[in-house]
């Protein structure tokens, strides 16, 4: 027998460390990113919980002895003895009980405004400034800015988050398909994406927004159906540089499938530039959708987007809440979703000093 | 099965690349990178391919396995030809014939555990029982002088030779009778080339093993392979026993190769004379005997000889106009 010298001894540390790890570990140590994601979670989570937090619905009503949760049913206002035409109003339900201390009673949610809710009733003409009450002003209708900032948080990364996914299943099967079989299934498929990224997008969703107005799946729908064809050109390359390490050719020579080969040996490894890239789609797709409603053939009115406190911003230029916090927030939004791209783009650097100085 | 029958035997093997340029890929010529090779490998022995880089004999042992599909050509194991092998039949004869590459550090995944890639193996091929997986895995890695522990490990936490033993390891654990060695210790420390070395020829006898060897260095093969065959631009000029190949070698291009092995004694030193020029363009090779125009002993019919493997009373093959 012979002598095996690079065998090491034999009592060390066998923990193992996957590449995935190794780029969690690296991706925390950078900290404004690490920081970025926890803010951007908590925030994303906690809209999650937003009629429970910020609404105009009572969250419990005890009355008569009977418990009611309007947050989640919809009662019409005699079901409390009040006399107003639909739902009953909960904040002037409080006072009445209060006034009358019969034992009714209810608990509102710690910001009592809802998102759909025009606070007319105020002797001032809206928009209204900042208030204690109306901690971001209202809009031109009345509307708490605040309440509508955060319920459009949900709808604008939840958009995104799900554009982004669908664009990036269809570009990396498409890219991989492509890098994979290359040849003529390569060439022709590639014109075909050239011709279809040469679709000017936004005014193909104008012209197909005014004549069916979307709803949220269908704007999701258009927006990946023209986003995913930057993808294709990473993973395709990836593919074309993957396919060619010895590795592909070991699970050839194994007998693997092309399915095998494709998802379980080559797709892993060319996926670095795509996640990489990852946060910075979102960003886009937040843009684009804050665009189009901005331009008005988005969401839905009375949707509470982003967009469409952006253009009222914009209409009403000397009420600066309008401006500032719509603005602020979708700054704060882009530039933490931006520096978690960063410190991913970090994390799957392989240098470690990887800083031009 | 005769004895006298060789485990595989590659008849005229060839592989020809079309070069196309330009947007309507017009064909602009052929790169016949493998054009006329012919071996045959007994079972339990070593055969050496060597030659220079480019000469053809990484894409020869990746034809051999239809990693690549060649143009033309035979490879017979035990007598069948895998060449017209079905997908299912193909799939039986990669349980037989395996490679072990050159790189190691692309020919690893760096995304499955070694255990992982050698799980997903043994359970493709149903080798072992289910149960059984874990184990043979363990013994695996004791074969090529890995610790079990290694298993759980990815390819990056690993040496260029402890690597190379895991794309050893790999090809063994299908239980093959016939592993393509592509340059398997080219690029390693010689120190632990050595290592690789005596690893393979301790499984050989070990696991009654077939080798083609691969390689561009004489002095390796001279140390593991029992015949030898010498390529030159796709073309095989010379083979024979190993012994006999290196100590008087007949093709004038294996005497170049032997004369420039570098000699570390200093009394043996000789007088060289390098090989003028470089390897032609193997799109546009010279016509007649490829090496004439770098030949030595190039004499004018050269140019027009048509190539063949000529047997001599020693029993070795050569491709030259002198024989």
């Amino acid at each position: 027998m012979n002598q095996i010298a690079d065998q090491t001894t034999p009592k060390q540390d066998y923990s193992s460390t996957s590449l995935f790890k190794k780029r969690l570990k690296k991706f925390k140590s950078v900290k404004r990113g690490w920081y970025s994601f926890w803010i951007i979670l908590t925030a994303y989570f906690l809209s999650f919980f937003c009629p429970m937090l910020m609404n105009n619905k009572a969250l419990v009503v005890s009355y008569n002895g009977d418990w009611y949760f309007p947050v989640f049913k919809y009662y019409p206002s005699t079901t409390f003895g009040q006399t107003e035409y639909g739902e009953a109003v909960y904040r002037d339900l409080a006072k009445k009980f209060d006034a009358s201390g019969d034992g009714n009673w209810l608990i509102m949610p710690p910001y009592p405004f809802g998102p759909y809710e025009s606070l007319t009733d105020s002797r001032s003409h809206p928009p209204n400034p900042p208030s204690w009450q109306h901690w971001f002003g209202t809009d031109d209708r009345g509307r708490d800015v605040f309440v509508r900032l955060f319920y459009g948080l949900r709808i604008s990364l939840t958009f995104a988050i799900i554009a982004t996914t669908v664009a990036y299943v269809i570009g990396i099967s498409i890219g991989a398909m492509l890098g994979y079989f290359s040849g003529k299934v390569d060439l022709f498929g590639q014109r075909l994406i050239e011709i279809w990224a040469s679709i000017p997008f936004l005014y193909t969703i104008m012209i197909l927004s005014s004549i069916i107005r979307p709803n949220f799946y269908m704007l999701v729908f258009f927006i990946s159906v023209f986003g995913w064809m930057g993808m294709t050109y990473f993973v395709r390359g990836e593919f074309y540089r993957e396919k060619a390490k010895d590795y592909v050719h070991a699970a050839v020579s194994m007998g693997a499938t092309d399915r095998k080969i494709v998802f379980k040996h080559i797709l892993p490894n060319a996926l670095t530039p795509v996640i990489a890239f990852g946060p910075f789609h979102i960003v886009g797709d937040i843009s684009a959708l804050v665009s189009l409603d901005y331009l008005g053939f988005g969401l839905p009115p009375p949707t509470p987007s982003w967009g469409e406190l952006v253009g009222q911003g914009v209409a009403n230029i000397f009420s600066w809440w309008l401006v500032l916090f719509p603005f602020g927030a979708l700054f704060i939004t882009l530039i933490l979703v931006v520096f978690i791209g960063e410190a991913i783009r970090e994390a799957f650097d392989p240098r470690v000093y990887s800083r031009l100085r | 099965m005769s004895s006298t029958q060789p485990l595989l035997e590659v008849k005229n093997l060839q592989k020809h690349f079309p070069v196309s340029r330009g947007f309507w890929g017009k064909k602009a010529g052929t790169v016949r990178a493998v054009d006329s090779v012919s071996l045959s490998i007994n079972s339990g022995k070593t055969l050496g391919l060597v030659g220079e880089s480019g000469c053809g004999k990484t894409t020869a042992g990746r034809t051999l396995l239809r990693l690549i599909e060649p143009t033309g050509g035979e490879v017979l194991y035990r007598g069948t030809n895998i060449l017209k092998a079905s997908p299912a039949e193909l799939r039986n004869y990669r349980r037989k014939l395996q490679i072990v590459f050159q790189d190691p550090y692309s020919s690893l995944n760096p995304r499955i555990t070694v255990g992982g890639m050698l799980k997903e193996i043994l359970q493709f091929h149903k080798i072992v029982p289910v149960k059984q997986i874990s184990d043979r895995i363990n013994e695996l890695l004791g074969i090529v002088g890995l610790a079990p522990e290694y298993a759980h490990r990815y390819p990056h936490e690993f040496s260029g030779g402890q690597r190379q033993r895991i794309g050893i390891v790999r090809a063994l654990a299908v239980e093959p009778e016939f592993l393509v060695l592509d340059e398997p210790v080219s690029a390693l420390d010689v120190s632990i080339q050595a290592q690789i070395l005596n690893l393979l020829k301790d499984l050989q006898k070990r696991l009654s093993l077939s080798y083609l060897f691969i390689s561009h260095a004489l002095s390796v093969v001279d140390h593991i392979a029992d015949e030898t065959a010498v390529m030159y631009l796709g073309r095989v000029v010379e083979s024979g026993e190993t012994s006999r190949v290196v100590s008087e070698p007949l093709h004038p291009y294996t005497k170049a190769l032997i004369a420039a092995v570098p000699r570390p004694d200093p009394s043996m030193r000789q007088i060289r004379e390098p090989l003028a020029g470089d390897v032609p363009n193997s799109m546009n090779p010279p016509s007649g005997c490829h090496f004439h125009p770098r030949c030595p002993q190039a004499r004018p019919e050269c140019s027009t000889w048509i190539y063949n493997l000529k047997e001599m009373p020693d029993g070795r093959k050569v491709a030259c106009n002198l024989y």
